[in-house]
């Protein structure tokens, strides 16, 4: 019996020790959610103690993660410029888009304890747009369900104490590991994003065409839109290498990720640009010193042999699909073909399947809708007669019989196909495509041959 | 007991096998997959006998005989791109082959309808061209 009592009392002893609520965890006598809260505070300190902002570069590594599902893509770059009140609200300006590149947006913001202290932008913002899982809003070429790779949570990467960060503060996504470095601007940074915004974005994007052209030193080179329009695809007359480029855009600056040897130039950015609106062209310093102008063109400067034979020989077994419809004069997925219905079915994708209809006469080019069985007959069209004409791929839509009308954003999509341009005065014949490789694998551009003012970006996926 | 966890563990090595085979279809083999399910439900006699009224039961046979020969044509220009020129020569045997098939099918009244909207040779955008030509 008196061992009974020895081990109640030595059991009692041992449970009211573990009940101890001293805590080792204490260093300098102060607690360690005291701590944790002062850390945040110095956290949000050093963001609002930056008197004109700061400019925040976000980096994306390739690859897109929803529910547990990660997809590969191309990399991107976005670029924003935040400032920070001390009352949790943030206003921005983002290169998104344009009307993001200067109209500011204000939303709010925390720093939290999770698994390390992170910043999070909790209400939707431009920082959300390119992680938006509808492509019809983050326009990301990763498919439905996932944006550009990019995040809205972000932790603080840099190891050493919020007291201790400076003027460069690196932070690394919690969900899709993003990297974004964050600089704080100075009066002069602030008061060009104040008076023009993403100036660099909004200045390049008035060029219209999908071609444009550079001169570097003696050497041409043409830039075309990267996978998705988040970098540039670089060639030069005669060469068929197709060299990408992430870019970021500043207020008065584009600067490429990586050097572009171009010539004797090793390009890194384009300064200073500036738009000439009679000439309808883009004043600019290559590196900050060589001299330049950016002009439009409705032709490739390189166009590779070919391509467009190519390209439809590819598709015979294996249909070329898009999500959204065509670009049209700055205008992504203009006629909105990703919001197109039909009763009983959901919008997939739009297909160019050559050969697929009459045994192999002409091409199946319709929208594609599961949960129906009814394709491509579908609507008043979805066949086209293709030929080429001097390696471009002209198209002709057909009456596929069915006397169900198109809805007018399919015919404003099928005047395009019909015609190679996005508007009057139209040409007899038509002109059709320009087929362009794009730096991706597998990623085809068919490009307006009489305006180069509509693409449509084709792949397998 | 040594048996017991050696056909468990062939057991979930087969599940898993199962559960790979069963990866989602590309998305070009879903549209793949929807147009030929939709080729070969086709009524194609609104397409290629326009104009002609035909009955139900003739509807029947002429979409058979339309997707055979489409069929067959697809395989022939499929061929004639490995080997140029076959198509010019099997065409016109394809072409009779079909042609008295459907007069099995169609009157006299309609077969000459249907002979009579044969398209000009240049007539690059009349479907009716796939079946003529």
């Amino acid at each position: 019996m008196k061992k009974i009592w020895i081990y109640y009392f030595l059991s009692i002893a041992i449970i009211l020790s573990g009940c101890d609520r001293k805590s080792d965890l204490n260093i300098d006598g102060i607690p360690t959610d005291v701590r944790i809260a002062q850390a945040l505070a110095t956290y949000q300190q050093k963001l609002t103690d930056a008197p004109f902002g700061w400019i925040v570069t976000e980096y994306t590594n390739g690859t897109s993660t929803n529910g547990g599902v990660t997809r590969n893509g191309p990399k991107s770059v976005f670029s924003y410029y935040m400032k920070f009140d001390k009352n949790s609200q943030v206003s921005m300006l983002s290169d998104f888009n344009i009307g993001a590149a200067t109209v500011f947006n204000n939303t709010s913001y925390r720093i939290k304890a999770t698994q390390r202290p992170t910043l999070i932008f909790d209400t939707y913002s431009y920082v959300h747009l390119p992680c938006d899982p509808d492509p019809g809003v983050s326009n990301g070429p990763f498919g439905s369900g996932f944006g550009w790779g990019t995040d809205f949570e972000f932790a603080f990467a840099d190891n050493v104490p919020a007291a201790e960060l400076g003027d460069t503060i690196r932070l690394k996504g919690n969900l899709n590991h993003a990297e974004a470095i964050m600089v704080k601007a100075t009066q002069a940074e602030q008061t060009m994003f104040n008076t023009n915004g993403f100036g660099s974005y909004s200045t390049f994007n008035k060029i219209l065409q999908y071609f444009k052209r550079v001169n570097a030193g003696g050497t041409v080179f043409e830039i075309t839109p990267g996978v998705g329009g988040r970098s540039f695809d670089i060639k030069t007359a005669g060469s068929q290498v197709i060299t990408n480029v992430g870019c970021q855009y500043t207020a008065t600056s584009i600067i490429f990720d990586k050097p572009v040897t171009i010539g004797s130039l090793a390009v890194k950015s384009l300064d200073n640009l500036v738009w000439n609106a009679g000439a309808g062209t883009i004043s600019t310093n290559i590196n900050g010193t060589t001299a330049s102008t950016i002009v439009p063109a409705i032709a490739p400067l390189s166009p590779e042999p070919d391509v467009a034979l190519n390209f439809y020989i590819e598709g015979l077994d294996n249909p070329w699909l898009t999500a959204p419809g065509f670009h049209v004069r700055g205008i992504d997925d203009a006629y909105n073909l990703r919001k197109l219905t039909f009763p009983g079915g959901t919008y997939f994708a739009l297909v160019y399947f050559p050969g697929a209809i009459n045994g192999g006469d002409y091409d199946a080019l319709s929208p594609f809708f599961t949960g129906i069985n009814d394709y491509p007959y579908l609507l008043a069209g979805g066949v086209a007669a293709a030929s080429l004409d001097d390696d471009r791929l002209v198209l002709q839509m057909l009456y596929g019989g069915d006397p169900t009308p198109n809805p007018p954003d399919l015919i404003a999509t099928n005047r395009i196909f019909n015609t190679g341009k996005t508007g009057p005065p139209y040409i007899n014949p038509s002109p059709g495509f320009y087929i362009v490789r794009k730096s991706t694998d597998g990623v085809y551009d068919m490009v307006t041959a009489g305006d180069a003012l509509g693409w449509i970006t084709w792949a397998h996926q | 007991m040594k048996k017991i966890i050696f056909i468990a563990s062939i057991l979930v090595i087969w599940s898993y096998s199962g559960y790979a085979q069963q990866s989602s279809p590309s998305r070009a083999e879903i549209v793949k997959a929807g147009t030929t399910k939709k080729l070969a439900a086709t009524d194609y006699s609104r397409i290629f006998l326009p104009g002609i009224e035909v009955s139900e039961t003739q509807k029947a046979q002429v979409n058979k005989l339309i997707l055979e020969f489409l069929n067959a044509k697809r395989a022939l220009n499929a061929e004639n791109r490995k080997t140029p020129g076959i198509y010019e020569q099997q065409q016109p045997t394809l072409f009779n082959n079909f042609k008295a098939k459907l007069a099995g099918v169609l009157s006299a009244e309609q077969m000459n309808a249907f002979l009579a909207s044969k398209p000009a040779t240049g007539e690059k955008t009349n479907m009716l061209r796939s079946i003529f030509y």
